[in-house]
């Protein structure tokens, strides 16, 4: 009995039991892949510009 | 039809972008600045590495479960600290504890190893009877940690060390660094724990999908606890690596700690969605990290700005790891 309640108690787990990346991963599931890319190419050209920076400020 | 499977650059820079970049980065610092490709950098790297992946180790249990552990780092400086005080010298005028026995640095890793080990086992039993949320719950402890730590240490900076505990930092067996034997040992440990037993599965389970593990038997609960207990285990060692390499300790020590470590995990394909993530991936991530900082380091670079590069990789790391997470959708 305890087997059958188990899982209608945990598949109504509404969001707040979720951990923070989970809640955090969660929220963006309607964000297309494009914008996602975008950003990361973004991240990555700042990092670049910030080495870039550092190496001339030096 | 035969289907056959092509590689998929895109694919692949995607997932790798960070280990290429920094790859470019090293291959760049090594052809601009002297010294860079030697054995005694590498020795350096690998020296630097070993507290870092035995942290790493530490935190991936956690995050494979869909979990976190915030107070790594400022348990690795109770642990420095707790080192520290037992480890002073017996003829040291400024030693903390003047009353404690001049114990061998095994007996007091012992210690601090057991006293993480009960914090990491709190942080358990919070996280899997009480059902807080890891971050908060390990936040909490982060707080109580560094607190308790101030109070033990009156916030006076440790050092003069008996020699034996300084050798553990500064010897080295056939060439090879002690703290990285350490690490060797932690690593392989991780290896077999992860693959080879049944704890390893259950936690793998447990981050896959843990109301299927629990219906198919596993001890959640138990697994949680033992997961944190391990990982404040690996933090008591990490802490006891860097208060002798360092030849002091403070409240300050192991400061961001926790950040490098999830980072460090997330770079080597430990998702922080849970169920994923292999020793081996933790040990690329590590090495990403801290080559990311050596190289800013040769090239002369302002620490403020290695601080916003740092800020900028785990970032780019966890954008990634939400990319595999969507795509997956």
């Amino acid at each position: 009995m305890d087997g059958e309640k188990q899982p209608q108690k945990r598949e109504r787990r509404d969001k707040s039991e979720l951990n923070a990346f989970e809640n955090l991963y969660e929220n963006f599931r309607n964000v297309p892949l494009k914008y996602l890319d975008i950003f990361i190419g973004l991240c990555v050209a700042a990092l670049v510009l910030v080495i870039a920076l550092g190496v001339m400020n030096r | 039809m035969e289907k056959t499977k092509s590689f998929n650059v895109k694919k692949f820079m995607s997932d790798n972008a960070i280990i290429l970049l920094v790859l470019a980065l090293a291959i760049f610092t090594g052809l601009t600045t002297d010294n860079f490709f030697t054995g005694r950098n590498f020795s350096n790297l690998f020296i630097n590495m070993s507290p870092r992946f035995i942290i790493a180790c530490g935190v991936s249990g956690c995050l494979i479960t869909k979990g976190t552990d915030l107070s790594a780092g400022r348990q690795v400086g109770l642990a420095a600290c707790l080192a520290a005080m037992m480890l002073q010298d017996i003829t040291y005028a400024a030693r903390m504890l003047p009353w404690f026995p001049d114990i061998p640095w095994f007996a007091a890793l012992l210690i601090v190893m057991v006293i993480m080990g009960i914090i990491g086992a709190i942080n358990g039993c919070v996280i899997a009877f009480l059902k807080v949320p890891p971050f908060i719950a390990t936040l909490g402890m982060q707080t109580i940690v560094y607190g308790a730590c101030q109070i033990i240490t009156n916030n006076q900076p440790l050092g003069g060390f008996k020699k034996s505990y300084s050798n553990v930092a500064l010897g080295s067996l056939g060439g090879f660094p002690f703290l990285a034997i350490f690490a060797v040992i932690v690593g392989v440990y991780f290896l077999f724990l992860y693959n080879k037993t049944r704890h390893g599965k259950y936690m793998y389970a447990i981050g896959g999908n843990e109301s299927a593990a629990q219906v198919a038997g596993v001890n959640v609960t138990a697994t949680i606890i033992r997961i944190y207990l391990l990982a404040g285990m690996m933090y008591g060692l990490a802490g006891f690596l860097v208060g002798a390499k360092a030849g002091g300790a403070s409240t300050a020590t192991g400061f961001g700690y926790e950040l490098e470590a999830i980072a460090a995990c997330t770079i080597g394909g430990v998702s922080a969605n849970g169920g994923v993530g292999r020793v081996s991936g933790i040990l690329v991530g590590v090495l990403v990290f801290e080559a990311l900082k050596i190289c800013l380091q040769f090239l002369g670079v302002d620490p403020a700005y290695t601080f916003v590069a740092q800020g900028l990789v785990i970032i780019i790391a966890v954008a990634l790891d939400l990319r595999k997470y969507l795509a997956k959708k």
